[in-house]
């Protein structure tokens, strides 16, 4: 089970998610990246502090984000990765690919 | 003393969750703590996911996925096994994280968070089954061993079938790797096995321990009548072969697929 906010700061628009992202709800993730996209939106902020865990299917879906912004020279940055998510994060070598804030301020602030 | 439980789900995305809840419980009651266990969850839930999206191409409703979770020792073993095409996944090409983002597939990271989250995994067909074991080691194991780096030691290790075995050696082979090594090597040495190829690719640091973990295995290989042969060394490694005159011992291929494309025709020992 997953729960996706989404609202707009700035012109930035962030997407805070709770819950357990795995293979069965993986592509509700997905669908709200690529919603926000389809949107208009280049900017976005994907808030991941209250993420408890996440399987390869999650970062699937946020590379493929990740890939489509930064092709129209937008981004994806991501604010508080919980302890679990950052080690899945870093194992995929993604540490070095998104950038990562400790703060949701900061990752909005940045753009 | 082994104790034993197993699962069975249904292959469909929806059972996941019970089989990492299955796995959480029986990790945790081998004495694994928490973060162990949820690697261990993690692990299943990437496995299952591979199986039913790849495997049963999402077809899988009437098929079965067994789960066999037991403890032996200091070891925690998971059996996961499926009806699905023969596949071996530990075959595939590894996905690598210093990959820049456009060169970067989105899929594929499924069976290297296996490989990193466990301390051994073997692949076979048993009983026209795809038989994965996944082993994670206890914290007195572990703790038994030297501190361990971001990138911890693992070991991999497939019977590709008609007596021919991949053991894929991760981290450095020194004193503490090399105990470990000695384990996991045993099991595929033996009678019937025609050649042993020891994947080499990911040691950049070798002891004599390690060395002589080589060396012992080589030697029984030969006495059984079989062979052992080295792939993808390092340059590191190499210089310490070249060192204690072992470079002209073992047969060496430059990749895995070179020593693997070898077994395609006859295999002859080599000294």
């Amino acid at each position: 089970m997953i729960e996706i906010q989404v609202s707009e700061q700035d012109n930035v628009s962030l997407l805070e998610v709770s819950g357990r992202v795995d293979s069965m709800n993986a592509h509700e993730l997905g669908q709200a990246l690529m919603g926000a996209i389809n949107g208009g939106k280049m900017r976005l902020v994907l808030d991941l502090s209250l993420v408890d865990y996440m399987s390869s299917a999650g970062l699937r879906e946020i590379v493929s984000a990740l890939k489509k912004l930064r092709h129209g020279a937008g981004d994806l940055r991501i604010a508080q990765p919980s302890h679990r998510v950052l080690e899945v994060l870093e194992m995929a070598g993604l540490d070095s690919i998104f950038q990562i804030y400790p703060s949701r301020t900061e990752a909005l602030a940045s753009f | 003393m082994a104790e034993s439980t197993r699962l069975t789900i249904p292959a469909v995305m929806g059972e996941i969750k019970q089989a990492c809840e299955f796995v959480m419980r029986a990790a945790r009651h081998a004495g694994l703590d928490e973060h162990a266990a949820y690697e261990c969850e993690l692990a299943i839930d990437e496995v299952c996911t591979n199986i039913i999206e790849h495997g049963y191409e999402f077809d899988g409703d009437t098929q079965k996925i067994d789960i066999i979770c037991e403890q032996v020792d200091e070891r925690f073993t998971m059996v996961i096994l499926d009806d699905s095409p023969a596949f071996n996944p530990l075959l595939g090409p590894e996905p690598d994280p210093d990959t820049s983002l456009e060169d970067r597939k989105t899929g594929g990271w499924g069976v290297y968070f296996i490989k990193r989250l466990m301390d051994e995994i073997s692949y076979q067909q048993e009983d026209g089954r795809n038989r994965l074991l996944m082993v994670k080691h206890l914290q007195s194991l572990n703790a038994a061993r030297a501190p361990r780096a971001k990138v911890s030691n693992h070991i991999a290790s497939f019977e590709m079938g008609n007596g021919v075995c991949v053991v894929s050696l991760i981290g450095r082979l020194d004193s503490d790797f090399s105990v470990w090594a000695t384990e996991a090597l045993s099991p595929h040495i033996h009678e019937g096995q025609r050649l042993l190829i020891v994947d080499m690719s990911g040691v950049n640091f070798i002891t004599s321990n390690g060395i002589k973990v080589l060396v012992v295995a080589y030697k029984q290989m030969r006495a059984l009548g079989g062979n052992m042969v080295l792939a993808a060394i390092s340059n590191r490694v190499s210089d310490v072969f070249a060192i204690v005159g072992l470079d002209t011992v073992f047969v060496t291929y430059r990749s895995l697929a070179e020593a693997i494309a070898t077994t395609t025709t006859a295999v002859k020992p080599t000294s």
